[in-house]
Formats: structure tokens, sequence, C-alpha cells
């Protein structure tokens, strides 16, 4: 398992520099001088001002040399400074519980409404209970996630009043819940079915009969039989899910002004703050590593039948 | 640890009263399992017509003896099996007949009382130990469920048994394979947990459905010695379900054949082999390779089995059956044409003078 593990980490290497480098090269490039944006829209820039400025920033060094400058830093933990002269540790800093939070609540609406959804649609597979499910997923898959996130803003936030319009001044949870089951709705369906399929497929495996042949009850067999075997690829696909929610979050956090990662890196573009997309981005490539590298060891312990190494 | 000696459950021992005595028919002096007249149909759907796929099994198998139920697929055996578990497929209903545990009718009765007897006074064995066991799950602990199924022990207490069992069942290092998943174990030694899963609560009938037939042929003999001997010890009754004459014949005591979803003939396995009262016997014992017979062709059966959505009518083997006349279009009984001997022919008689 350790072995497992130690060489899985050094695979991410090559993978880190693989991704880092294309988002490096994309933010290099970006139309539009940074110069000039650093220096403001609508002043004159004096050659020898801009030449101090690329100085500064290595603007003035060859691409590769540039990247090799980052990887240096990172390697140390070193995230780098923005055009603002602020480190850019410290905006992840500020973004990062935001964002984490945002997106550990999506995931866990999305497993659990979707695992149950997805279980009672198996169940009664093929009566109204399961017609609804299926085609209510396939309904909510139909819209857009960002116009119900407007909806939602207008209806719960404005019209209601339940929840804060947008930002984050009521801290978790009820900032947070509306933006989190917006983002759900675009889980839920996949969650479901997938768990659908996989409860249909394992309710009439032979295992089942060998349960009802020892006198278990329903629930026990459904729990501990059918369950137990169908959650394996959920499970997998869930894990994956989490990767992918941390940077899915960015429409979502734009529309309720919620100052996460994604609103961040949203901004860096716009203003062409290059060390924020690239630093914001290099975070979010580790994190989704690391969250892939701990399902394919949850993998194992759920899936005995799988081997390492 | 615990390959110590393994208290057997008593039957009506005072730490697991079995809930049997308390049901309606109990009778102490009944066949341990009794099925009469079972009929079981999937009723017409829109793809497909209505089918009778059991239509009148009717056997009994006596305390402490073997009792094989033989035919080729599509006979309605397993289903016979299945209907007398709680186990029919989708779709599949029981419409007719009795199928008596100890006098208590097991299809009468109400879910919950039906499943406080599974497992516990009538457990099955299925064919194929890979798809049977819980692939996720160790051994010993599919075994402890058995136990904790039916309320007998804690936890830690029910695991214990379980190693117990497998050291029963002849698994070497019972302690340490009871945590090794089934993919851990070879057909043999996995069909010897289905067994020690089977027998957790010494019931009073096994069911087992083809327990060799996804087996080697050496490790099929093991594990019909295995059947056998522990049948012995804890007195069981077993119905064992085969394809194969050959298997059956140094196992069973009786010998039921079915034909059509219904039983053609029952004897006692000697006389069944040697005098064979129905057409579909003879035949099937024709087809057996044996010694002396060399360089002779083997007898084969000609045509296939009735397809249970049009039975022919009268007698379900009279379309392939060298001895049909006229009178074959209505179904013959099952009589007794010999002492302890049934068949369900109008020529019998001539049959077993052959």
């Amino acid at each position: 398992m350790a072995r497992h593990i130690l060489r899985r980490l050094l695979m991410t290497i090559p993978v880190v520099l693989g991704t880092t480098l294309i988002i490096f090269a994309a933010v290099y490039a970006l139309p539009g001088d940074p110069v000039q944006t650093l220096a403001g829209p609508d002043r004159a820039v004096t050659p020898a001002m801009a030449e101090a400025l690329r100085a500064h920033y290595r603007l003035d060094e060859p691409f590769l040399v540039q990247y090799g400058h980052y990887l240096a830093g990172l390697a140390q933990g070193d995230f780098g400074i923005d055009f603002n002269e602020t480190p850019v540790s410290s905006l992840i800093a500020a973004g990062w519980p935001v964002t984490v939070r945002l997106a550990l609540m999506t995931w866990v609406i999305q497993a659990l409404v979707g695992v149950g959804l997805g279980v009672l649609a198996a169940v009664r597979a093929g009566r109204a209970t399961d017609f609804a499910i299926l085609g209510g997923s396939t309904l909510i898959l139909a819209v857009p996630y960002f116009i119900t996130a407007y909806v939602a803003q207008i209806v719960l936030g404005d019209r209601l009043g339940w929840f804060p319009v947008s930002g984050i001044d009521e801290g978790w949870p009820r900032s947070y819940l509306v933006p989190a089951l917006c983002l759900a709705l675009l889980g839920v369906p996949e969650v479901a079915r997938l768990t659908r399929a996989s409860v249909l497929e394992n309710l009439h495996a032979e295992f089942v009969d060998t349960a009802v042949a020892k006198g278990a009850g329903r629930l026990r067999v459904l729990v501990g039989h059918v369950l137990r075997n169908s959650l394996i690829p959920v499970v997998s696909m869930l894990g994956l899910t989490l990767g992918t929610l941390m940077s899915g979050t960015i429409l979502i956090e734009g529309i309720f002004n919620l100052p996460g990662l994604g609103y961040q890196a949203f901004q860096g573009i716009q203003q062409h703050n290059g060390p924020v997309v690239v630093g914001i981005s290099t975070l979010l490539v580790l994190t989704f590593l690391l969250i892939n590298l701990i399902v394919d060891v949850l993998y194992v312990v759920i899936d005995p039948r799988i081997r390492l190494d | 640890m615990t390959t110590a000696p393994y208290a057997r459950p008593q039957h009506s021992g005072p730490l697991h009263p079995g809930p049997l005595q308390d049901l309606p028919g109990y009778d102490p002096g009944a066949a341990p399992l009794e099925v009469g007249g079972l009929q079981v149909e999937f009723p017409a759907t829109r793809s497909r017509p209505r089918a009778d796929v059991v239509s009148g099994a009717t056997f009994r198998v006596a305390s402490g003896r073997t009792l094989a139920v033989v035919g080729e697929s599509g006979s309605g055996k397993s289903l016979t099996a299945r209907a007398v578990m709680g186990l029919l497929p989708h779709g599949a209903r029981v419409t007719d007949g009795h199928a008596r545990l100890c006098g208590v009718d097991l299809l009468g009765l109400p879910d919950r009382q039906a499943r406080s007897l599974r497992g516990r006074h009538i457990a099955m064995v299925f064919q194929d130990a890979l798809a049977a066991l819980n692939p996720v799950v160790p051994v010993g602990h599919q075994i402890a469920e058995v136990y904790r199924v039916h309320g007998c022990t804690g936890r830690r207490e029910a695991f214990d048994r379980a190693v117990a069992m497998l050291a029963r069942v002849g698994i070497p290092e019972p302690a340490v394979r009871a945590g090794h998943y089934p993919h851990q174990f070879s057909g043999g030694m996995r069909q010897r947990v289905m067994i020690a899963m089977a027998l957790a609560l010494t019931p009073r009938v096994l069911i087992a459905d083809e327990p060799t037939t996804a087996l080697d042929v050496t490790v099929q003999a093991q594990i019909l010695g295995l059947l056998k001997s522990l049948k012995d010890q804890h007195g069981l009754s077993l119905v064992l379900i085969s394809h194969d004459l050959s298997v059956v014949a140094g196992t069973a005591d009786r010998v039921a054949v079915m034909y059509g979803g219904r039983v053609v003939e029952e004897a006692a396995a000697d006389d069944l082999y040697a005098r064979p009262a129905h057409p579909y016997t003879r035949a099937l014992l024709d087809a057996v390779p044996r010694r002396g017979h060399r360089g002779r062709p083997l007898a084969a059966l000609p045509g296939a089995p009735p397809d249970p959505a049009r039975p022919p009518g009268g007698c379900p083997f009279r379309p392939r059956c060298s001895l049909a006349q006229a009178d074959c279009a209505v179904p013959p009984p099952l009589e007794t044409v010999g002492p302890g001997h049934l068949s369900a022919c109008h020529r019998s008689q001539e049959v077993s003078a052959r």
C-alpha cells in the first residue's frame, strides 16, 4: 500500500509539470500587455518605467526562464507575488476556505440526495417513483445551472428573503446553502442515475439470493449486500466529483459574490494578473491530484478484489 | 485459535428455541420436507405468453435421507427448490401446491415467519459459489451473519462460531481464512464456505442446487463426500438437485426424476437404476457411458424438452417417447408401480420389463 501511494505521488510530478506549463503558457499568451495593466488603464507608460516593471516581474526574460523561476518558487511553497504586490499565497489563504466550504457542502448534498434518489428509483424500478426521479433528473440536467442559480437568488434571496442574496456576511451555513444547492443540482442527476443502475445490477445478483436464503430481512439485504456492492462505482465517481467541484465553483461564486478561489481567478484573468491565475490554477490542479490519489486508495478499501502493485 | 470443539445448537435447546414448533401445522412426525402438487408460473406479459414452469412437482424427503432431484435444464427442478426457499425470480409465482417443512407449509406463511425458518431450519447451497457469495465481505462475516440474523449470538461470538464452522467443513487455518474474501478461495474451498454457511445453524433440510457442477471431478467427489458426512453427523435431510445421474448415484437414497415441470418417476436409487419405470429415465440411463459398453455408440435422446409456454398436452414426454400411443394424450398420474416406486407413465410395466 505505502509503495503504491509513493509511486502514485511520484507519478503526479510529471502531471504537475505538464499542467503548470500549459497554464503558464496560456497566461503568457493572453492578449494585451501586462505592463499597461500594471500601470493602470489610462496612464502613459514611459519606456524607463516599463523597463523597470518588466525587470521587477521578470517579464523581460524568456518564457522558459520565467517558468523555471516559477517552478523553483513553487517547490519551496512560494506562489509568487501578484501585480498588486500581494503575495498570491495570502490571496489563496483568503479564498480557499470559502471555496472549500462551498465545494464540500455541495458534495455532501450531491452524495446524500443523489444516492438516496438512486436507491429509491432502483427499488421502485419501473414504477411511478422511478419515472418521476428519472424524468426529474433529465429536466434538471436540461436547465443550465446558472439560470437555476439566478432564479433561486431572486426567489429565495430577494422575494422571500429567506437567505442572503449574495456575499458571505452571514457566514456558514446560511450564506452557502443556496449556492451549494444550485451547484449540487448539476451533480445529483448523475449520481442518482449511476446509483440506480448499479443497485439494479446488484439487486438480482446471486449473493442477494444467498442473503435471503439465510433469512436476512429486506433492509439488511438492501444495505448490507446490495448497497455495499453498488456503492463501489458511486464512491469513485463522487471522489472525482469533489475534485471537479473545487474548480467548478467559479460561476456560482461569481453569481453569489462569494470571494472564493474561482472568483479570484476570474478577477485575475480580467486584470491580466498572471501570477494569480497561475497560482490558483496550480493549487486546484494539486488538489485534484490529491483527491484522485485518496479516491484510489479508498477504492482498494471498499473493493477488496482490486489489487495494488 | 478457535478450532475448539463446536457446540452444536440443538433444534429445541433452551438457548435458541426454534420458532418452528410454534407455527401452524407443525408435526414432529411429518417428513422434514414434503412438496406436493407444486405449480409455478410466469404470468403472461406483453412479449411472452403465460408459462407453467413447474406443473405439479411432488416429492418428499425422509429424515436423515438424501433425495436427488434429477432433470435436464428447464425441467423445473431449480425453480421448485427456489419456490420452497422463497427465492423465485422476479415475475414467477406459485399458483398451487404446498411445501411443508415438518408439516409447516412454507408457501402459506407470512414473510416474517418464513424468513425466521430460512437459514435456520431449511438452507440452500447454490451452484456457483463465487456468484453466491458477497464479493466484498470476508467469508467469516458472511457465515457469522446467519447467527446474527437469527439473533443467536453477539457479533464476537458469531464470528468465532463462523470460524468453527469453517474448520468443520475442512478449511485449513480457519481463523485466518475467515478474514479472506471469496475471490481468494479456490472453487472447491468456496463451495465449502457455502456449505458452512448453510449448515451454520444445523437446519433440518439442506437443498443443494447443483453443488458440484462448477467443480473439477476430483473436487466434486470431495464436496459430495463432505455433504454426505455432514448429513450423517447432523441427521439432516438433503435434497440434491442435479442434471447428472452419475453424480447422484453414489449419494442419493431416493431419486425423483423431473421432466417438463413435473416429477415423472420417483424411486429408491438402486431400484431406479436397475428397473426404470419411465421411458425418460430409461433414456437418461442409456445415455450414461459405462464400462463394458466400449465401442458402442451412446444412446442419444432425440428432440428437445417441451417449451413451458406451449406444453404438448397429456404426457410432457410424449413427443420424444418411442412408446407413445394415443392414450398418452391423457396426462398419466404419478402412480405406485412397485414397492416405493412411483412412475407417471401409462406404459410403466412395459418400460421396466425391457
